[in-house]
């Protein structure tokens, strides 16, 4: 089920992409799927009103009113189009995968940053910096974390690469030379 | 004893110096699902097919599935401490077990990591398990024989060195018996052996490792063993590694012979994984490229060219059948990758017949070149005199007047299963099978009592090694059949001194043997 929910999404989030440029509505459809998102991530219930064939259709109407009312076009359609293939369900993931395609035509990175201590804002920046020459991304959004067992230094996750330069691998590095 | 600081610190100076303070780059991915022996993982866009990945703790896993959104990996190992969510990175490397002279003479797993407890192994190379085999400018025909120190074998079913024979038969019906005791007629003669014990029971591998020690052929044979009790994933892989650790010799102009014990067993290992894998079932739910897996590890068998070395590597892969259903999927498909097949045959394995040969169904395809001449002269009628013998066996059953031709065929059928017995672990050099089936053929086995012709057979070979020795090195040098007078005489003089058991005149011990080989099969 995974797998298919997965496909589905990229699907849906790809012919959203291309309906929105195509429309010149990138930035306005980007903004309200993101606030759509915020009102299903906050009542999980929704959701699952939404996608019970218990419910009547009317009953549904009527539930996505407040959202439909002063929503542009391409939401009142987007939210037919879930509700019509049933794939309320995966409708964050749509939004998520909306989001990823957004971002990639974008050129907007996210990472994850762990380091030992507290970075400065301007150790971010530079590493920011850094980052966006390195994978030749336009913005790079950090998260960022502490992790005191790092002992030193930095590991940005991002995606599927992992750049680590903390103390503690290397330290691991050392003793795989000497074990061996 | 004293600590030298000078010593140890130059020591851990060079050990260190591998070392480059580098930042460490890895594509990595997400576990989403563990179990079975299987992971899946999204993210790693880049992986590649049959690529090794790190899940940490030690533990690796090898890349089998691409798909849209997640990659399949089977896990090369121990998966309890892997959890979902956890990272797996790529290493950009493919399966490698390490290679070389060290490996001879050493149990190990299907990595390569030692399991007999003598120490780690500190291989000069690695190389990878999956190798593409030997093109056609690289190869050259099948000509030097493989002794297996079997009568039955080396003269109805010759092996040549290069080929690839199937071993083929129920449980226990001998097969790894025939496999072993091939690896123990190997001593002596430049070859190096690998017994790949693929989800063998481990007191099976003992006992066959212990089998090996006692007879001295441990000196020149390695064993990979994948017990029943690893993943799956070392099953399938075990094969692969093991015809690896032989391509090496092969290249440096050795001969191997390997044996893969059994394919069957792998097989189902790989139909496991398949199915967990969530590729498609297809007949005995076996995956689709089933034969590529048993054809791609079988072609790895080759004779090289001169230019190459001129080593070779001869695969004696084994199938176990069910009831004797040969047309069974697995056995099929080996059947038909291989150069023919030696058929075990149950009925006869438990009617005293061993090594259970069934000789009509039993072939080689290329071995025949590769045969001694001597041994090739004198087992020229063998296969038919034990076809028409089987064949008058079950009418002898109920006629009591037979004609003196049938009878002399019932008599020469009965002494050549007679001869083509073999007790376990004793190989027999190929000049004395030329001399016992010389005796047998020419016909001066018929005379002899039937129960008397295993003891004749060890007598006739005491008194060719004392008193004719020159006639067995003339066969061992030129392997051509000596001057037929001059081993028509040692022979006679040899039944000179021969005493049967019994002391009634040969008249009456050989018509008795007609009537209990006619009444006993």
């Amino acid at each position: 089920m995974t797998l298919d929910s997965m496909t589905a999404s990229k699907k849906y989030a790809k012919a959203m992409f291309e309906v929105l440029s195509g429309t010149n509505e990138l930035e306005t459809g980007y903004a309200d799927l993101l606030e759509l998102r915020k009102v299903f991530a906050a009542n999980p219930r929704l959701i699952d009103i939404l996608d019970d064939i218990r419910v009547s259709d009317q009953d549904k109407q009527s539930l996505l009113a407040p959202i439909t009312e002063n929503a542009s076009d391409f939401i009142k359609n987007f939210l037919k189009v879930v509700a019509d293939y049933r794939r309320f369900p995966q409708i964050l993931e749509i939004i998520d995968q909306f989001q990823r395609v957004y971002e990639a035509d974008k050129k907007i990175v996210r990472a994850e940053v762990i380091s030992a201590t507290e970075l400065d804002n301007d150790q971010r920046d530079r590493l920011a910096k850094a980052f966006e020459k390195r994978v030749g991304a336009a913005k790079v959004i950090f998260d960022t974390k502490v992790d005191a067992s790092l002992i030193g230094g930095v590991v940005i996750k991002s995606a599927d690469m992992t750049i680590d330069g903390s103390v503690q691998t290397r330290i691991n590095k050392v003793k795989e030379l000497l074990l061996n | 004893m004293s600590i030298k600081a000078e010593e140890i610190s130059a020591l851990i100076k060079q050990q260190l110096q591998g070392y480059k303070n580098e930042l460490d780059v890895k594509e990595t991915g997400i576990v989403t699902y563990v179990g079975d022996g299987i992971a899946r993982a999204h993210g790693l866009e880049n992986a590649l097919s049959g690529e090794l990945l790190d899940f940490g703790h030690g533990v690796y896993g090898m890349v089998q599935n691409l798909e849209t959104n997640d990659v399949g990996i089977m896990i090369l190992g121990d998966d309890t401490n892997i959890r979902e969510g956890d990272s797996v990175k790529r290493t950009g490397r493919i399966m490698e077990v390490p290679v070389g002279d060290d490996m001879v003479g050493r149990v190990v797993n299907s990595l390569g990591q030692p399991v007999d407890g003598k120490g780690p192994i500190k291989a000069t190379d690695h190389k990878p398990i999956e190798h593409k085999a030997p093109g056609v400018m690289d190869r050259q025909s099948v000509f030097e024989p493989l002794q297996t120190g079997i009568k039955a074998i080396d003269s109805l079913i010759p092996i040549g060195r290069g080929q690839r024979e199937l071993i083929i038969g129920d449980r226990k019906t001998g097969k790894t018996s025939i496999a072993i005791d091939t690896i123990l007629n190997q001593k002596g003669q430049n070859m190096k052996c690998i017994y790949v014990a693929i989800g063998q029971k481990q007191s099976t591998v003992r006992t066959a490792v212990s089998t090996l020690e006692k007879y001295g052929a441990m000196d020149y044979t390695t064993v990979i063993s994948a017990g029943p009790s690893e993943p799956a994933s070392l099953l399938y892989i075990a094969p692969y590694a093991g015809a690896t650790m032989g391509e090496y010799f092969m290249h440096n102009g050795e001969h191997v012979l390997i044996v893969y014990d059994d394919l069957s067993k792998q097989a189902d290992a790989y139909r496991e994984l398949s199915l967990i894998l969530r590729r498609p079932p297809g007949r005995e739910a076996y995956p689709g490229d089933i034969f590529y897996t048993h054809s791609r590890l079988l072609e790895r068998a080759a004779k090289l060219s001169d230019k190459l070395g001129g080593g070779s590597m001869t695969a004696l892969p084994i199938v176990e059948t069910q009831a004797g259903d040969v047309s069974a999927y697995i056995p099929t498909n080996v059947i038909s990758i291989t150069d023919g097949q030696i058929f075990l045959d149950a009925d006869s394995f438990y009617s005293g017949v061993r090594p259970a040969v069934d000789a009509g169904t039993s072939v080689s395809r290329v071995g025949g070149d590769a045969q001694v001449k001597a041994m090739k002269k004198v087992s020229g009628t063998l296969r038919l005199d034990l076809a028409s013998y089987h064949e008058l066996e079950s009418f002898a059953q109920f006629g009591s007047d037979l004609d003196e031709a049938t009878q002399s065929k019932l008599n020469r059928g009965a002494r050549t299963v007679e001869v083509l017995k073999q007790p376990l672990h004793s190989p027999i050099s190929v000049e004395k099978q030329v001399v016992i089936l010389y005796c047998l053929t020419h016909g001066f086995l018929d005379k002899v009592a039937i129960d008397d012709i295993l003891r004749y057979q060890n007598e006739i070979f005491d008194f060719f090694d004392h008193s004719h020795k020159e006639l067995l090195d003339e066969i061992t040098k030129t392997g051509q059949l000596p001057d037929t007078g001059k081993l028509d005489a040692a022979i006679k003089e040899f039944e000179a001194t021969f005493q049967p058991s019994q002391a009634n005149d040969q008249q009456a011990a050989s018509r008795n043997d007609q009537s209990s080989a006619a009444s006993n099969d």
